[in-house]
Parts: structure tokens; sequence; C-alpha cells
């Protein structure tokens, strides 16, 4: 057989650019100890950051920061959220099969799409194969429906010969994502000789989809490059791999006609079309995926949808209601292409009758009770809605856990990633004589030396949501009517020196104005886009640039995205050790 | 201890070495008819998170040395009276490896699981990996039953904050950790979606008709393999190793065993349950399980299977829907935490009752799911006519104990074998203290005819020591 051989047919790398990895900027880390620490919004003297600072007046011009370190993305599988867009867009089916795979589970970038943890196990092959043979079933028995996936894959007379490597040339491009070579079509080792074992073009067909469904590039996101064996290396992504990371980056599924159509031009990479590009797949229908990833996996709420309320004494309509506001939120944020900064910023909510009632607010008369209207808040941000309060609470019913939802305040708005518990980890005292509040309790688990790196952080903003009870009411008393004390300052960055609140409100105003919350919400979105946690002082630093121009009151949505899509650490690759 | 070591435990352990004559007094010709003629199979099943078995509170261990009845079963059993005589009770078997495990410093929960089907102790537990070296026992035994998989089923994989080995350090393959199917609706996509009955040849299938289906994507990852770095090949190999796997499976000869093809597990039993509620939705999936395992013992799918029941960290809680009949003394579980339950006192920052009661309760919920697979198997035959329960091993048991996080003297840890009654003598509890896991699964390969001459076998310093027979050196055969 002969060997695959990969081709960058239109690669804007053709010469590839060596350089070595230069030392990043300068950037002060946090000083708690614990790793995964996100520095703050240092590096401003470096000449990445520099580059950065022109474009704070105008992202839409914005050069993107510069550094000398890009990292790897490594070779992952799809998610399987990704495998059921891709084959939804591939062959036109409405089936989910990506949710009869075993789950994908966030990895420490927090995230599903993570390369680390999307293992490849002789069960989920054989799951592929089973679901590849099955799509490749439905596809060939759609055949005679008008506008089915048969009509749309085979758009040629098939009783001419010339039909059937068309037919296969073209969805192997889409399959792909690339172009394909005479090797993918050979007729003995290739494509091709795949299709004509069987004699009959529908078997032909059924069996390349079959295939192309098992092939290592349909199933995986690849970055190849003669540099790839060179550690010292960085090289551009061709074309066709910048459009399939901005595709699974903004749509979970794979590059359309038009992005491929912008790879084919060989005008892709180029800051302009990307951020033309961006644009436009935000304000697609596909970019509901983005979304639906930010409130399951940012948000963190796909845990609370399978929560049964009724076992909490509560509705599940209150569930979904609460549900619904985040998903307004944010879907409000994307197709109107709205600040980044809103999700730490906004007080405006979105509320249906029943959270509405919920909140004691004021429901708009004329309005159904089950539409979404947006509504002034006394709430500041994400992190202050209820679904988010609900779901980081603990599972009680009747108290909260500082310590759950200072993880996720600390992980997702301050980017600070404490490593999970050592094994031998000692629990929380019980309330006693000496310590009745959990804020004692806290102190008091604070002093075991194990302990401390990693709760300082996470437990001063998990003490500073305590005015927001089990199910995000705002409370100023405990059940046994001892007073609520959620005072406190925000994690010390090394920049801010940690500002001070005296309650859950104004907490959440502080985490609004702290530039350690906005150079998170930038690493949030390249750690989605790069598929992988960001630790490396010069990741925080791209981030802390990127936030000066694009998380701001006058940026937009996009600007982020295009700022994420156009860093070099989107563009560029490292290479690996052989 | 009432039971001896007999010739018959001792020849039954040593595998491929029966004697006609002895096997002839395990229960007559019929079953040795059956015994020669069917396949035997292995089903292990951890329960998470430990249970109570204190001093002073009465669990596990009230039942005397001798045969199981409804007027002494301990209390998790007394729910499944009628199923009393399918399961031995061995209580306080010793687990070596563990106690070492905790010994080095690891936390009893997480540092107590990677060695449970293991029997290995951890290389380390600060890592996502334990370092366990080769084959855990249920893989070991896969691997002498040429052309069957190996499956390994769960109720949830590892979640986010289930910390470092919590979750799923059960089976491993050459080293490596085993993720588990948590979705029966994806395992009978894999193994039961095109399977047809008995009377029909199956159809040869796709890849038997058309193997450059699966070779063409095998070149495609070898050619890019070599254009990758280091982890990227890594990752790449596994995928040609799966692929490899996909393409031995499906070339083997189709299943053409006496077996009725099940039905699609029903769209709620397809519900991921990670972290999440533990509800009907819990009791359908593994149900589901279940059903699917009795049919592919009964196809000859595969003779092996792991199965966690959930994960040993903190986040599963209950619904309080289950059978009430399963509430111990009124302690019915409502919102708990999996990991609190097990426990005697509070656990920070985790909801619920505590105590031995909420334990029994939760205990039975585990066991509800146990019986049910014993009842399955029951009701399928082998070719011989026997029972396919009768040439399976169910073991079930817990990798802790309580005492981890209280001060209360624990008894030790129980363990259930089940099943194989034309090779065990099922229905009784006995004293299993003077006997190591590792022994159990030593005696395991004898009944399964592996042909091991031992099983990581404990060293003597450390080997549990027994009045009647002192401490023995190498593998010990445990009377089952």
């Amino acid at each position: 057989m002969t060997p695959y051989s990969m081709q960058k047919p239109n690669s804007n790398a053709g010469t590839t650019k060596m350089r070595m990895i230069a030392s990043g900027v300068a950037v002060a880390a946090f000083t708690i100890g614990c790793t995964g620490v996100i520095g703050g919004a240092s590096g401003r003297e470096s000449g990445a950051s520099a580059a950065g600072a022109t474009s704070r007046t105008d992202p839409n011009t914005a050069t993107p920061p510069q550094t000398d370190a890009t990292g790897h993305y490594a070779l992952r599988r799809l998610t399987n959220q990704e495998y059921t867009n891709t084959v939804q867009d591939l062959l036109f089916t409405k089936q989910a099969p990506g949710a009869t795979f075993q789950e994908s589970l966030p990895g420490a970038s927090g995230y599903t799409n993570d390369s680390q943890t999307l293992d490849i196990s002789s069960a989920l092959v054989a799951s592929y194969y089973a679901v590849a043979t099955a799509l490749a079933k439905e596809v060939i028995a759609s055949k005679g429906t008008a506008g089915g996936a048969y009509a749309k894959l085979v758009t040629c007379d098939a009783t001419q010969a010339p039909c059937a490597q068309q037919t296969v040339s073209t969805l192997a491009k889409r399959a792909l994502r690339r172009p394909v070579t005479a090797t993918d079509l050979d007729a003995s080792s290739g494509l091709m000789a795949v299709f004509s074992a069987s004699g009959t073009f529908d078997q032909g067909l059924y069996d390349v989809i079959a295939s192309l469904l098992m092939h290592p590039e349909f199933l995986m996101i690849p970055v190849v490059d003669a540099q790839s064996l060179n550690p010292a290396a960085i090289f551009k992504l061709d074309d066709y791999e910048v459009a399939s990371r901005l595709s699974y980056f903004l749509w979970q599924s794979m590059p359309d006609d038009t992005l491929i159509a912008s790879a084919d031009n060989g005008t892709l990479h180029e800051p302009d079309v990307l951020r033309t590009q961006v644009t436009r797949m935000l304000s697609d229908a596909r970019a509901t995926s983005l979304k639906n990833v930010l409130r399951d996996e940012y948000a963190g709420l796909l845990s609370l949808t399978r929560t049964d309320f009724t076992q909490l004494g509560q509705s599940n309509a209150l569930r979904d209601s609460m549900v619904g506001e985040t998903d307004a939120f944010l879907a409000d944020i994307i197709s109107n292409d709205r600040s980044a900064l809103t999700l730490l910023t906004s007080t405006q909510s979105f509320v249906n009758k029943t959270l509405a009632d919920w909140y004691g607010l004021s429901f708009p008369a004329g309005q159904g009770a089950a539409t979404f209207a947006p509504l002034p808040s006394t709430r500041t941000g994400l992190g202050a809605q209820a679904s988010v309060l609900v779901n980081t609470a603990g599972g009680s019913p009747t108290f909260t856990n500082p310590i759950k939802r200072g993880h996720w305040l600390a992980s997702k708005l301050l980017c600070i990633n404490p490593p999970p518990p050592p094994p031998n980890v000692p629990p929380l005292p019980p309330a006693s004589q000496a310590n009745p509040t959990v804020r004692e309790r806290l102190a008091a688990h604070l002093s075991a030396p194990a302990c401390t790196a990693c709760h300082v952080a996470m437990d001063a903003v998990g003490l500073g949501a305590e005015n927001y009870g089990p199910f995000g009411q705002w409370r100023t008393a405990y059940a046994d009517q001892s007073p609520v004390d959620a005072s406190g300052t925000l994690p010390n960055d090394g920049t801010s020196n940690g500002a001070a609140f005296t309650d859950s409100a104004s907490m959440y105003q502080a985490l609004g104005a702290s530039q350690t919350a906005t150079t998170c919400v930038a690493l949030q979105l390249m750690k989605l886009a790069l598929s992988r946690d960001l630790s490396a002082v010069t990741d925080q630093s791209v981030a802390s640039v990127l936030a000066q121009s694009a998380v701001t009151p006058t940026s937009r949505f996009s600007d982020l995205i295009g700022g994420v899509a156009t860093t070099q650490e989107f563009l560029q690759q490292t290479g690996e050790a052989p | 201890m009432n039971f001896k070591m007999t010739r018959r435990h001792l020849l039954a352990a040593s595998g491929g070495f029966l004697a006609l004559p002895l096997l002839e007094s395990l229960g007559g010709r019929g079953a040795l008819a059956a015994t020669m003629k069917d396949p035997r199979r292995l089903v292990m099943i951890h329960l998470p998170n430990g249970t109570v078995t204190r001093a002073d509170t009465p669990t596990w261990f009230g039942a005397p040395d001798g045969p199981l009845t409804a007027d002494n079963a301990p209390i998790p059993l007394q729910p499944f009276s009628a199923n009393l005589g399918d399961i031995t009770l061995l209580k306080a078997l010793t687990q070596s490896a563990r106690d070492q495990t905790l010994k080095n410093g690891a936390g009893g929960h997480g540092g107590s699981k990677p060695c449970f089907f293991t029997g290995q102790v951890p290389a380390n537990l600060s890592t996502n990996a334990s370092g366990i070296s080769g084959d855990s026992f249920d893989v070991m035994y896969a691997k002498t039953t040429p052309n069957k998989q190996n499956i390994y089923l769960g109720n949830s994989a590892q979640g986010s904050g289930d910390g470092v080995a919590y979750a799923y350090e059960l089976s491993h393959k050459d080293g490596q950790k085993v993720v588990p199917q948590i979705n029966p609706v994806s395992f009978y996509n894999t193994y039961f979606k095109d399977l047809t009955g008995s009377t029909t040849t199956p159809p040869l299938s796709d890849y038997a008709r058309n193997p450059k289906i699966l070779q063409i994507p095998t070149a495609a990852t070898s050619s890019l393999r070599a254009q990758l770095g280091k982890a990227d090949r890594v990752r790449l190999d596994s995928y040609l190793a799966s692929l490899s796997d996909l393409e031995k499976s499906l070339g083997a000869q189709p299943p053409v065993a006496a077996c009725t093809p099940p039905g699609m597990p029903s769209v709620a039993a397809s519900t991921t349950n990670q972290n999440g509620l533990r509800g009907m939705a819990y009791f359908a999936r593994m149900m589901a399980f279940n059903s699917l395992i009795a049919t592919a013992f009964q196809c000859d799918l595969f003779r092996s299977v792991a199965i966690s029941f959930g994960s040993e960290g903190n986040y599963t809680t209950y619904d309080g829907v289950y059978p009430a009949a399963l509430n111990y003394n009124g302690a019915s579980l409502t919102i708990q935490y999996d990991h609190s339950v097990s426990h005697h006192s509070p656990i920070s920052g985790e909801a619920g009752t505590y105590g031995y009661e909420p334990n029994m309760t939760r205990d039975r919920m585990h066991l509800y799911v146990v019986v049910d697979l014993i009842n399955k198997l029951k009701a399928v035959t082998d070719p011989s006519g026997s029972a396919v329960l009768d040439n399976t091993i169910i073991m079930a048991g817990f990798s802790v104990d309580d005492g981890q996080h209280d001060s209360g003297p624990s008894l030790g840890t129980p363990m259930l074998v089940a099943g194989g009654k034309n090779f065990m003598t099922p229905g009784r509890s006995f004293d299993a203290s003077p006997y190591d896991l590792n022994d159990l699964y030593f005696t395991f390969a004898g009944l399964l005819g592996m042909g091991l001459t031992n099983f990581h076998p404990i060293p003597q310093t450390l080997k549990p020591y027994s009045k009647a027979t002192g401490r023995m050196s190498g593998s010990t055969v445990v009377p089952l």
C-alpha cells in the first residue's frame, strides 16, 4: 500500500518560520502558591504588550499580541458534541450519535475539548464504527428523497464513470477539511479502492462514507508540518488548519464552504479576513454551539440541567427558568455582539415570570409568562445569576458551601485553578464553640499547611458570595439568624492589591473592575480556542494584552474572538520532540 | 473458620490441571458435562465509597460461619432472601495491597481504589495515573479468552471534581487505566445492534465484505503518525491499537450461540449520570447493562466484565426514588452524597444524615442491582442446559471500610462471591480474614482455568495470620 503523504496544498507557511522560543515577557505571578495560577496584567512593558497597547482604541485594526511562544495544540479527537455537529453538517443527518458515546469530561482547561482528556479507547472506536455504518446506511436509504442526504451528496449522474470520483472527492474534502490529494483517492490504496471493491455505486458510496468516518483526519484535528518533529520550531498553520481551528472554536463543527473557500484563496490567515469570518460566524445559527459551551462548561450548568429540583423542595420550572436566564444572557452577548466585559459587569437580567418572582422583580405586563424579558437587575454579572449560585452551592437545599462556590469563582472568573484535593485532605472541622461560623471553620481549615495555598483565594471569594442562599436568594442572615459576613478582599494578584468588599454585591462589582477578572475572560476564550490549559506566563500575558483592548466597556464580543483568532497562539504551532 | 482446605479446592484452583475423577465429585456427571462444555465467565463489581462495619453497629458480620439463611442474613442481604443460596459472604477479607497503600499515606477512598482489581500497590497517587503495572485481574482473564472482548462498565467516569485516582482506576490494561462505558445505549450499539438470533446465520459484516473500509484509515493513521511529535504519536498509537482491536473483533467468527438478541435499551437508560441524581435513571441504566451482560454471556460474546457502580468521590447523590422495601430501619435516602453515606460522621460540605442506618440502605441499593444481575444470569442457559449463572463468578465488594474518617474500630471489609454452582458452593458466610484479596483472585484464576501459579502474592511478612494455617507464602486458595 502506498503510504499517505500529508501535503499542504495551500500553505501560507511554505517557508516554515523558525524561531527559538524567546524568553517570555515579564509577568507578575500570583503569590499564593497554587499551581495553575494566572498572573495579572503585567508584561505591559514588553514588545508584546506594546503591540497590543496600540490597539486599545480600535480593536478592529489591532495588531494581535505578539509573543514568541505559541504552545502546542495537541492532536485531539472531536468531542462528542463536535462529532454530532460534524456528521450533521457533513451528512445532513438529524441524528445525534455523539450522545451515545462515553461522555466527554472537562480537562484541566475546564472544557471538554481539552486535548489532554480526549482519550481514545477500543470501546469508543467500536462505537465510532457502529455509528459510521449506521450513518452510511441512512444516506443510502435517503436515495430518491428530494432534498435528502443522498441527493445532496450525489450531484452528478451516477451512471457516468466520472461521477464516482467526483462524489468521493467532494465528500472527502469536506470530511477531511482539506483538499484531497491523488494519494487520498488512489485507485489501489485510497478511497477509490474502497469505493470500487463492491462493484455498485451505492455500495461504494456506503463504504466510502464508513471509511471516511473512521479516517484519523475526520475523527481528529491534526496540524502537520515538516517541522512538527522539531521542538524548537514554530510554524504557521496552513489556511485549512486555521479554518478547522476556527470552526471548531465557534461552531463545534466542520468549516463551511465559505470558510473553505477562503482557505482555497489562501487569505484566511490574514487578520482582516479572519475578523470578517469571525463576525460572519458569530452571526450564524451555528454559533449557538458556542453559547451552549459557555453555558454548560464556562458557567458549568450542565449538571444543573440534570438536577431534579423537586428533590430539593423546589420546582423544575424554577430550575429551567434559572438556566434559561443564563442561556438568554449568553445568547444576547453573542448575537448582539455585546462586550465580553458584560460577563462580569452586566446589571441586566433575562427573566421569565417564574424567575422574576423569585428575584422579586416586576415582570412586565403583556409578556408571556415563559418569555425571557430583559430587565434591570441588582445583580452584577454572570456569577451572580441564580443558576450559577445554585449550581455551586454544594447541593444542599439548606446551606451553602463556600469552598465549592469559591472554586468556581476562582477558576472561572479569576483563572486561579486549584489542583484537585490531595487524597488525604482532612475534612472541614465541625462547628464548635471555638469555631461556630463557617468563616471561622474555614479559617481553621486554612491553618493546615496542605490546604492554605489554594484555599486562600478560593475561600475569600467563596465567603464573599455568602449573601446568596442555596437557591441564589439574597440573604443577610443564616437560618439560625446568625448574620452573614460576606466581607473580604479579592485575591492579591500582584498588581491590584486585592480590592476590598463589604458584601456579595460589592464583591461582584469589584470583580467587574478587576484586571485579573477581565484578563481571565480573555484567557477562558483562549483555552476554549486552543483546547488546552494555559498556565504559561506568556499565555497569560497574551490574554492580558488582549483583554485591555477587547474586554472593555466599548469593545465587542467579536473583538475578543477576533483577537483570539489572530494571536500567534492560534495561528502558529510549536513542534514536538520526535 | 469452619471450612477446611480440600483436595478439591486445591485442584479446582490449579486451573488447567483438573483431574476428571475429582471433577465428578463436584456434582455428578451432569454437572461435569456442563462444566466441560460451557464457558466460564467473570463479573467483577466495585461498590463505591466503602461501607460501615464497626464493632458497635450490626451491619455485615452478624451471621455465624455456615449457611446463609433468612434468619441470620446480614442487614444488607435481608431484602434478598430468595437469593441467599446464590451468594457467599466473605467476612473481613484482608486487602493487603490497600492496607499498604494507606500506610504509604494515601487517603482511604482515593488510595484504596486502584488496588482493588489489580491487587497491587500504586506507585503514586499524585497524578492522574496510579502507576499500576500490567493488567488487572479481569483483563488477565480476558486475555486468556481469544476473540472475546473484555467489557468495562460503570455508572461514572472521572469527573472534574473527583480528584486524582478517585474515580476510575479499577481496570488496568498493559499498565494503563481503562475508561468504563457509562451509557447502555452506546454499549448496545457497539456489541448488540447487529446481533441476530441463533436460527439465522449472521450477515457478513461490512468489514468482512470490504476490509479496505478500515485498512485505508489505518494506513492514513500510520502516515499521519510519521509527521507528528512524540505526544501526538502516542495519541495516534492509541487509535491504531483500537483500530486493530476493532478489525480483530469484526474479523472474528460471528457468534452463533443459542441466544436471543436483546432490544435497544430505553432512552432513559442512556442518560449519563456523572455526579447527578441516582434515582430510577440510575437503576434503569444499571439494569439495562445487566440485561445486555446476560445476553452477551449467553451468546458467548465476551467472558469478562468489570463494573464500577460509581465514583469514589463526593458528588453522586440520591433522589429517594428506589424501592421502599430497601429502607433499613426507616432510613430512607433523599438528598445524600454517596461518599457521606459511607461514614459515621458528617463530612464537611456534604449534605445528609450519617450513621450506619443510611449506609445499610445505600448498600441494599447496590445489592439490588447485583441481585438483578444474578437473576438475569439465572434466567438464561448455556448449551448444556445449565444456567449461565452456574458458570459465572460474580464478585462484588468494597475497597475501603469505615474508619478512614472516623475513630470507630472497623471489623474489616465484606466481599460477596455469587454464582458458579458448577464449581463453587455458594450460600454461605465465613470468616475470610486469613485470606487476602489477591488469594481470592488466585482462586478465581484456578476456577477459570487461567493456569496461574500465583497472583501478586503478598509477602509472607505481610501475610494475614491464621491460627489454622499460620502465614503461608505464595498465593493461597480461598475455599469457595
